[in-house]
């Protein structure tokens, strides 16, 4: 197994560890679904093709189609798929990226949203690097926005400023448009503080700005899932119309890019008139893997036949691949092999 | 250690003299612009020359954790990164300009020279002005004297440029300078560095008179 199929394995056998069930699609869907949620899973392109006179995509995104195409009853729905996703590079180019993820559908709780954050910690843990999670709140940040008071254009122009953390082009703004100087204050402060003293950074906002409800959700969530990795960063982002609570994102070390994504998306689930409240999560396993150098799969031996007889060159290795070895036949050597060699011909070890 | 990119050129050395003033120098002046990469381990960072345009791609991608990069490049390109600091050097304007007495056809589409082709686009959408883009990557100015477009989108930095070829500035659409960018993952593994030499900077251009 290589590195992407051991991790892969690693990480199935724990979302089962949390009694999440596997749930398969099919390739494509619909070039509607994904086009017109771009901002759901944050992505720009997708790539369609035609076929009976219907124009499809190569899945970009898991989750919308699993809200789609579900079928969900009463109860709540705890799944997770690995699948291949296709998407945009920054450098423009299509890539086929394999994506691993949960998803909790129905009624989510505090209890199921910590879950799912631990679920996410050990995820990232499983990877087999230093990692960190981010956690944010796109409702405190949505109240946040209304205390500053500026219309949908500019907002997104406060956003982009905030995901980038660029706090001088956002005290420029600020002052241009005659802001709020509390709400400006604030915002300033949460693009600037060091992770570790976000929380309090928070409290204090929320002496200005009732965040009581939002800040005892990550509170729960920190206290439960704390094991120095989780930090507060209000920066990540998160589309509003999709995203309404919780949001968080997972870095790996040596990785440029998040490689976790996820959070409470109950804005999607009402789009499509599919239940009340949805959580849940996504790995990029591929990208994960650009930047992982893995020992190419060797096998533990080879048999060296030559021209005698096939049958008996065959036994022989059947023979010791049920003994648990690893073998490969072939008339030669291969160049640079390190393992054992055996010879059908002779009989030799 | 931080790997930073500077941009090769006048901008990277005065950003480089401003990491030196803020204790990140690596005790040789990086004039041999032969030597891309300078590294300082004993004061943990690694410094790498490259082109302007490119410094933000290797932020991006990770190939260095923090950089310098103009605005102008930032607002083509938009990529992926923290834009933690604007250090106020290298000051200069994005600018329509034309020749001397122009005056706009608006019954035809506006030709636009420039390098800036997202930028360009995305400024005369907002004007809701129909253009054709003329993508060139240097002497911008030529292309109105020749008439091979009617006015250009580029920055201006004195104007000097503009009046020896009779041109003008017509719009000043918007301030550029350098900016401090960090990749968002690298942020999260060294961020008590990162925001260190962030400080430090900070310090100095706020005590120093920095002349470019």
């Amino acid at each position: 197994m290589n590195y992407e199929e051991r991790v892969c394995e690693k990480i199935k056998k724990l979302f089962e560890n949390y009694g999440f069930k596997r749930y398969k699609l099919s390739s494509f869907d619909e070039y509607s679904l994904y086009s017109e949620n771009l901002s759901f899973f944050g992505g720009k392109d997708v790539i369609s093709f035609s076929a009976g006179g219907k124009l499809l995509a190569l899945r970009p995104d898991v989750t919308l189609s699993i809200i789609k195409n579900g079928r969900f009853g009463k109860d709540t729905q705890k799944l997770f798929y690995d699948e291949k996703v296709y998407r945009k590079t920054p450098n423009g180019s299509f890539a086929e990226v394999s994506q691993l993820g949960a998803e909790v559908i129905g009624n989510v709780d505090i209890l199921s949203e910590a879950e799912l954050c631990l679920l996410a910690l050990k995820t990232l843990s499983a990877v087999g690097r230093d990692y960190v999670l981010d956690l944010s709140h796109t409702g405190a940040v949505s109240k946040i926005m209304e205390k500053l008071g500026v219309s949908d254009s500019d907002k997104k122009i406060v956003l982009r400023c905030l995901e980038s953390k660029n706090a001088d082009e956002f005290k420029r703004f600020a002052e241009e448009k005659k802001l709020n100087k509390d709400a400006v204050e604030s915002i300033v402060k949460l693009m600037t503080v060091p992770s570790e003293r976000a929380r309090d950074v928070l409290g204090e906002i929320s002496g200005s700005i009732d965040l009581s409800e939002e800040l005892k959700e990550l509170d729960e969530i920190i206290n439960f899932a704390a094991n120095g990795k989780i930090n507060i960063d209000f920066s990540l982002g998160g589309d509003t119309e999709y995203y309404n609570g919780l949001f968080f994102k997972g870095y790996v070390k040596g990785v440029p890019r998040a490689v976790l994504s996820g959070g409470r998306y109950d804005g999607l689930l009402k789009k499509f008139k599919k239940g009340e409240s949805a959580a849940g999560f996504a790995l990029y396993l591929g990208e994960i893997c650009k930047y992982t150098e893995d020992k190419p799969s060797r096998p533990d031996a080879v048999l060296v036949y030559g021209g005698g007889n096939a049958r008996t060159a065959l036994i022989r290795a059947e023979k010791l691949r049920s003994e648990g070895i690893g073998l490969l036949t072939a008339r030669e050597i291969p160049e640079g092999f390190e393992g054992e060699i055996y010879y059908a011909e002779n009989g030799d070890d | 250690m931080i790997n930073i990119a500077l941009p090769k050129g006048r901008l990277g050395e005065v950003v480089y003299l401003l990491l030196e003033k803020a204790g990140y120098g690596c005790g040789e002046y990086p004039a041999d612009g032969r030597k891309l990469i300078i590294n300082c381990g004993e004061n943990g960072v690694n410094y790498f020359w490259v082109k302007p345009s490119d410094s933000a791609v290797y932020v991006e991608l990770g190939a260095a954790d923090a950089g310098i990069a103009g605005k102008d490049v930032l607002g083509e390109t938009q990529p992926d990164v923290y834009e933690i600091m604007d250090l106020n050097v290298g000051k200069c304007k994005l600018c329509v300009a034309a020749k001397n007495g122009f005056k706009d056809d608006l019954s035809r589409p506006l030709r636009v020279a420039t390098k800036y082709v997202n930028s360009a686009e995305n400024y005369f959408a907002s004007i809701g002005r129909e253009i054709e883009i003329i993508k060139l990557n240097g002497s911008i100015e030529l292309a109105p004297v020749l008439g091979l477009s009617d006015v250009i989108f580029d920055v201006v930095e004195t104007g000097a440029t503009l009046k020896e070829n009779d041109l003008c500035v017509l719009e000043e659409v918007t301030d550029v300078s350098a900016r401090f960018i960090v990749n968002k993952s690298a942020y999260k593994f060294k961020s008590k560095e990162i925001n260190l030499l962030a400080q430090s900077l900070k310090g100095i251009l706020k005590n120093g008179n920095i002349k470019i």
